[in-house]
């Protein structure tokens, strides 16, 4: 029962011992913050991929072009669980007269609706839809808002397309009829056309690149995946992926940052917890005299040895403690704190014009500062173990004697 | 009533100072030997060589004895002292107490023993200096109890040091810390510490060393009543020779060796 009674005692009677409290605080607090922003930041992300991508997508296996499309159509409307399909084309292209390589996309905008919520991103009022006739007659494009032109300028592609079997370069001018943006660069560098200008552009009648699949329950996307592929099985080769499948780079990169930064944020910790050796070091030398004394009232070195260890646990609960309130808090108040910063002394911590957010996106995960806890625990637990051992294998005879 | 009396009338019924009397103790009626050690040799590594300071002591003590254990300074009283306490281990020999070997025990059994059988009373007291008083008295009891047993005893094991605390006359310094008592005082919290788990052999390393002589004259009263009622075991490594001619028998130890047995 002494352990914790003698440690609790050691740590109050040396003010010095807060330091290592306050380093564990400070590092457990910005782990959490950090954390909690990166995963606000990681679910906007991930909403903002989904919000622009499909459930399925189809493509060929073997060829550019989804082969058989119109026969593929019909088999994906028999299909009870899928309620909605988009045709696209997608291509490369060169804009302007540089070598400003682009993505363009051919959609037809009303089955477009029904895949995705891109028109939640379109920026300047405009619907996602093409008008009939634009003002020069030029063919309407939608572009992505990296693409430095403004709505109503007239925009030059140059493409290859296959003309039996051999790719020869085509240009044409196309004018913008509406922009818009989803703060990803992947997506904003992109060009939107109507699909029937695309394979006019590209020479390919009725040729269709992907075809985009929303599910009524996406859960069920595995057994879904089945019965279409057992449907389209004599139609052709065909892959069929998942938009998490598609995008998985993208979505790893996003993990891979958080997990990146936590893991580099975690050196605060260590380094908060070198001060518990430190600290603990310098107590075992202090306290010789009470080690010796400790095992002639019998005392085990296993008994001393936790006499120390506790005091390294307690530095670390309670600075773990005080930084879990100060990072919920934190994290929780980031945009009230924020403003007052902006406020007060004008300077904006997270500029919106970079990210495209109106506020710092903070998602409080519990489970991740259960996790900081622990792992703080353990690496106090670990930068304890050394003093404690060595307070643990001391003489009795010459610490009692030690001044 | 002084101090050291009004303790000694809680450990026992009050009885005339031995220590007045000026007298060598002849009351041990016993033959019964509780430790023994046989032909201990302790050698320490000096530089590039060693040094023998115990060369094959062999003695026993018997139960409810005072033993005192005399000699010039680097003879190996305290080094002897700390082998029969469990404290150092002989390089050679061994020490039998209640005739098992000590150093054939566990580490576990050897803690048990320093705990409850044994007790230690230094020069320099020992006490915590973060703990007050009363935690200083019972940090025995906290070493031996888990923090279950704790809670279940700690009010009855309270009480009682709270009567030695109040039988030492140092009630009013209950929630003093050592740093703020008399050399006296603080020894006699040692004493309490040692006396409170009902040890068998106290081992007393210059008990009275750092006192002046009223207040040696009180530990060394206080420790022969002891001994007297409750039939405690003391053995008592002292340059005093007040002391010593309390004891029941004097050890002389020179160079390593026992050179008189009086």
């Amino acid at each position: 029962m002494y352990k914790i009674f003698l440690a609790w005692r050691y740590l109050l009677s040396r003010k010095i011992i807060f330091l290592a409290v306050g380093g564990i605080a400070v590092g457990v607090m910005a782990l959490i913050v950090v954390t909690s922003v990166m995963g606000g930041f990681s679910k906007e992300m991930r909403e903002r991929i989904r919000g622009t991508s499909a459930h399925l997508n189809i493509t060929s296996g073997d060829s550019y072009f989804v082969p058989n499309f119109q026969k593929v159509i019909e088999q994906i409307k028999s299909t009870e669980e899928v309620v909605g399909y988009a045709p696209r084309l997608e291509w490369g292209a060169l804009l302007g007269s540089g070598l400003n390589f682009v993505q363009i996309i051919g959609i037809e905008p009303l089955l477009e609706k029904n895949v995705n919520a891109y028109e939640k991103y379109l920026s300047h009022g405009t619907p996602l839809e093409f008008p009939e006739k634009t003002w020069n007659n030029l063919p309407p494009v939608i572009i992505g808002n990296q693409l430095k032109y403004d709505l109503d300028d007239i925009i030059s592609l140059t493409t290859l397309k296959l003309k039996s079997g051999i790719p020869v370069p085509v240009r044409q001018d196309f004018q913008t009829t509406g922009k818009f943006r989803t703060g990803m660069f992947e997506y904003d560098s992109n060009i939107y056309i109507p699909l029937k200008t695309a394979q006019d552009f590209l020479g390919v009648d009725e040729g269709v690149t992907k075809i985009c699949l929303t599910i009524k329950d996406y859960r069920n996307v595995e057994s879904v995946r089945e019965q279409l592929r057992q449907k389209l099985g004599s139609l052709g080769y065909f892959r069929l992926n998942t938009w998490e499948e598609e995008k998985r780079n993208l979505l790893r990169a996003v993990a891979t940052e958080k997990n990146i930064n936590a893991f580099l944020l975690f050196f605060i910790v260590v380094v908060a917890a070198f001060n518990i050796l430190a600290l603990l070091t310098m107590r075992v030398v202090e306290k010789t005299k009470d080690i010796g004394i400790l095992i002639s009232l019998g005392a085990r070195p296993y008994g001393i040895m936790w006499l120390f260890i506790w005091q390294g646990l307690l530095v670390a609960t309670i600075g773990s403690v005080i930084g879990v309130i100060a990072g919920y808090t934190l994290a929780y108040y980031l945009n009230p704190i924020e403003d007052f910063i902006y406020h007060r002394s004008g300077w904006k911590l997270f500029p919106p014009d970079i990210y495209y957010l109106e506020k710092i996106p903070s998602e409080i995960n519990y489970f991740t500062i259960l996790i900081i806890v622990i792992a703080t625990l353990l690496v106090s637990l670990l930068f304890s173990i050394y003093p404690a051992l060595k307070a643990s294998r001391l003489n009795p005879v010459d610490a009692l004697r030690y001044e | 009533m002084n101090n050291t009396d009004r303790f000694a009338e809680f450990i026992l019924p009050p009885v005339a100072s031995l220590a007045h009397r000026g007298g060598r103790n002849e009351g041990l009626t016993t033959s019964k030997i509780i430790l023994k050690a046989e032909n201990i040799s302790r050698r320490f590594r000096s530089g590039n060589g060693f040094i023998d300071v115990l060369k094959g002591v062999s003695l026993e003590i018997k139960e409810g004895e005072i033993l005192s254990i005399v000699g010039p300074s680097g003879a190996g009283k305290s080094t002897l002292l700390h082998i029969m306490g469990l404290l150092d281990k002989p390089s050679s020999g061994r020490t039998l107490f209640k005739d098992k070997d000590l150093y054939l025990l566990s580490m576990g059994e050897q803690a048990r023993l320093r705990n409850s059988s044994f007790a230690f009373i230094f020069q320099f007291y020992h006490l915590i200096p973060e703990l007050n008083i009363l935690d200083n008295i019972l940090l025995p009891y906290m070493i031996s109890y888990s923090v279950v047993g704790w809670k279940i005893r700690s009010r009855v094991l309270k009480d009682k040091a709270m009567s030695l605390i109040n039988r030492l006359g140092l009630e009013h310094r209950l929630s003093h810390t050592p740093g703020q008592l008399s050399g006296g005082e603080q020894q006699r919290v040692a004493i309490a510490r040692a006396l409170i788990t009902d040890p068998e052999i106290i081992f007393c390393d210059e008990p009275t060393g750092n006192l002046d002589s009223q207040t040696t004259s009180e530990i060394q009263n206080l420790i022969v009543e002891l001994n007297r009622q409750n039939g405690k075991t003391f053995v008592i490594v002292t340059h005093n020779e007040n002391i010593a001619r309390c004891s029941h028998r004097i050890i002389r130890l020179v160079d390593g060796q026992i050179v008189e047995t009086k």
